[in-house]
């Protein structure tokens, strides 16, 4: 790699972050090439999204814009959505239904496996102008991503090189997304967020469970995840994925109190809401667990809080800031008083989220204050050093460790020698 | 109630409190605006126009209101900020039973703690008022956000 992008490492176990790899320039273009483009697989949509034939749906990878559409035959076809003559966005609608895109610049038309249809007046006009003899219409079509859906929910990739969706994902979160998606589900609406701060800020986030009850107050104030719930993370074999859990009502009243005693207005044992509904978790799946945050490398969250169920997509805006794409769902069978309940536990999370808003203000003082100073480093300790494993604990952020482990991987960064 | 000319005045002014208490940071003042019964929801108007039930904030009754005052106020973080809300074209709708059904639009600015502003959010409100005890109160609020792509975070509400 070229001297521009080099990062420093201090620790091999990732135990130290180059704010470097957050703020500069340079790693955000490499980011592009190797992470984005490269071998892994991004999440683009839910099929629930595109359930009838030529429907289509804009979306982001990274920051190259895709268009995600569903063909006569009813498969999915991801495509760049920029128009092979001069570049042009091509599809400026954000959703729809079409049977072909056409570019408003000069009308070159496609279809939805991204070939070239028509070009207007291509033979000229009285046999002056137009496209040349030896034109190749055949040989031009639009940047396809290779597609596989899994549960329903739609991933692509640009590389060749990727390996099969079901071994990227690995069983641990295969497990997850049969979970979650047992049975048909039901779009219930978007939610957006703009953050002024580096995309990995937030992947950082995801995979840091011991902030949960700390940072975002609601959850400890009223016990719907205090850090001392049972609960964990677990993690692909590379680390690269996370899923963090508890288990509501299974709380250790003395690592509480222990815990919880050094905060400030963290926890206050007689605080209680007026209207406890958003906080009542109705059982839907054959086990304890009420809570699960689960993080694929590279862009996407899935999110079971209690009945809240949804995607969040991160959608790069530069270096410096991220869209966060909240696509919320309930299940098809779900009854009116189901349904209810789950959009007021809407008001959980989100950017207006009882326990997520705070998400928003720390990436962006983060990113702001590592800005000043990008030479030097996060500490990642907590959960232990060394090898990069599952945790039985929610006082953890050993998952953070996985990440950058395999970013480092991914991007090909020469590592320095341990200097501990 | 037909649009008369007094309703309309009432309308102005209770539209005139709920900016200046936000504004103001008085959640209390503001919360007093609103009726026993009533709802207070943030929309995103791409929802809305997809037909989507989800909201941004959804209290649909005064208890679920109260509570997120409280919470703004003893549990979460948020960015350090003033609001500035500016009204316009206050419209009342049609007759619908014993409520002034009224719309307006809003631009909300925020100003950071060096004195910065931004607009934070535009959009409509839609309300529902009806008279208690004398006073014009807010039965329904409901914010149709044309800014869905939230700024940071929505906090306050707007």
């Amino acid at each position: 790699m070229d001297t521009k992008t080099h990062l420093v490492w201090p620790k091999a176990d990732f135990s130290r972050i180059p704010f470097k790899a957050y703020v500069d320039p340079h790693v955000y273009a490499l980011e592009r090439e190797r992470i984005f483009r490269g071998p892994v697989w991004s999440y683009l949509a839910l099929e629930i999204e595109l359930p009838a034939p030529n429907d289509f749906k804009v979306v982001e990878v990274g920051d190259l814009p895709v268009i995600v559409t569903r063909n006569a035959a009813g498969e999915i076809s991801a495509l760049l959505n920029r128009c092979a003559h001069r570049g042009t966005l091509l599809c400026r609608a954000e959703r729809g239904n079409a049977p072909s895109h056409t570019c408003v610049y000069h009308q070159w038309r496609y279809d939805l496996d991204g070939r070239l249809l028509s070009i207007p007046f291509s033979r000229g006009i009285n046999g002056k102008g137009g496209l040349p003899p030896d034109f190749d219409r055949d040989a031009i079509r639009l940047q396809r991503m290779r597609v596989a859906v899994y549960r329903g929910v739609i991933f692509g990739t640009f590389s060749d090189e990727t390996e099969p969706l079901e071994a990227f994902l690995g069983s641990a979160v295969l497990g997850e997304l049969d979970r979650l998606f047992h049975k048909p589900i039901r779009l219930l609406g978007y939610q957006r967020q703009r953050i002024a701060g580096n995309w990995k800020l937030y992947c950082d986030n995801a995979r840091d469970p011991n902030h949960g009850g700390l940072l975002h107050m609601f959850h400890a104030t009223f016990g719907l995840s205090r850090n001392s719930l049972k609960g964990g993370a677990r993690l692909d074999p590379k680390g690269r994925h996370n899923i963090s859990y508890s288990m509501i009502g299974k709380d250790d009243v003395a690592a509480k109190e222990s815990g919880y005693a050094s905060t400030q207005k963290v926890y206050q044992a007689d605080f209680q809401l007026r209207d406890s509904a958003v906080l009542k978790y109705k059982p839907e799946y054959p086990d304890d667990v009420s809570l699960v945050v689960m993080s694929l490398f590279p862009n996407v969250v899935f999110q079971q809080i209690m009945n809240s169920l949804c995607t969040r997509q991160i959608r790069l805006r530069g270096a410096g800031e991220f869209e966060l794409y909240w696509t919320y769902f309930g299940y098809a069978d779900d009854s009116p008083e189901m349904l209810e309940h789950r959009l007021l536990q809407g008001n959980l999370v989100g950017p207006g989220g009882y326990v997520s808003m705070e998400d928003g203000e720390a990436v962006e003082i983060v990113h702001r204050a590592i800005s000043i100073q990008p030479g030097a480093f996060a500490i990642v300790e907590i959960g232990g050093k060394g090898p990069i494993l599952d945790s039985d604990t929610l006082v953890t952020e050993v998952p953070i460790r996985g990440f950058w482990s395999y970013y480092h991987e991914v991007m090909e960064l020469d590592r320095s020698e341990d200097a501990s | 109630m037909s649009g008369s000319r007094d309703d309309l005045a009432a309308v102005q002014a209770l539209y005139a409190q709920y900016a200046r208490h936000l504004d103001d940071n008085a959640l209390q003042a503001w919360f007093e605006l609103f009726a026993d019964e009533c709802e207070y929801r943030v929309v995103p108007r791409e929802n809305v126009e997809q037909g989507l039930p989800l909201a941004l904030i959804d209290c649909t009754n005064r208890r679920m209101l109260a509570d997120r005052i409280v919470s703004l106020k003893e549990a979460n973080f948020f960015n350090v900020h003033y609001s500035r809300h500016i009204l316009s074209s206050i419209t009342l709708l049609a007759d619908a039973g014993s409520d002034i059904v009224s719309e307006a639009d809003y631009t909300a600015f925020q100003t950071d703690q060096e004195g910065v502003t931004r607009i934070f959010s535009v959009g409509r409100y839609q309300a529902s008022m009806r008279r208690e005890d004398g006073r014009l109160k807010l039965t329904r609020m409901t914010v149709v956000a044309d800014t869905y792509g939230i700024r940071t975070l929505l906090a306050i509400p707007i």
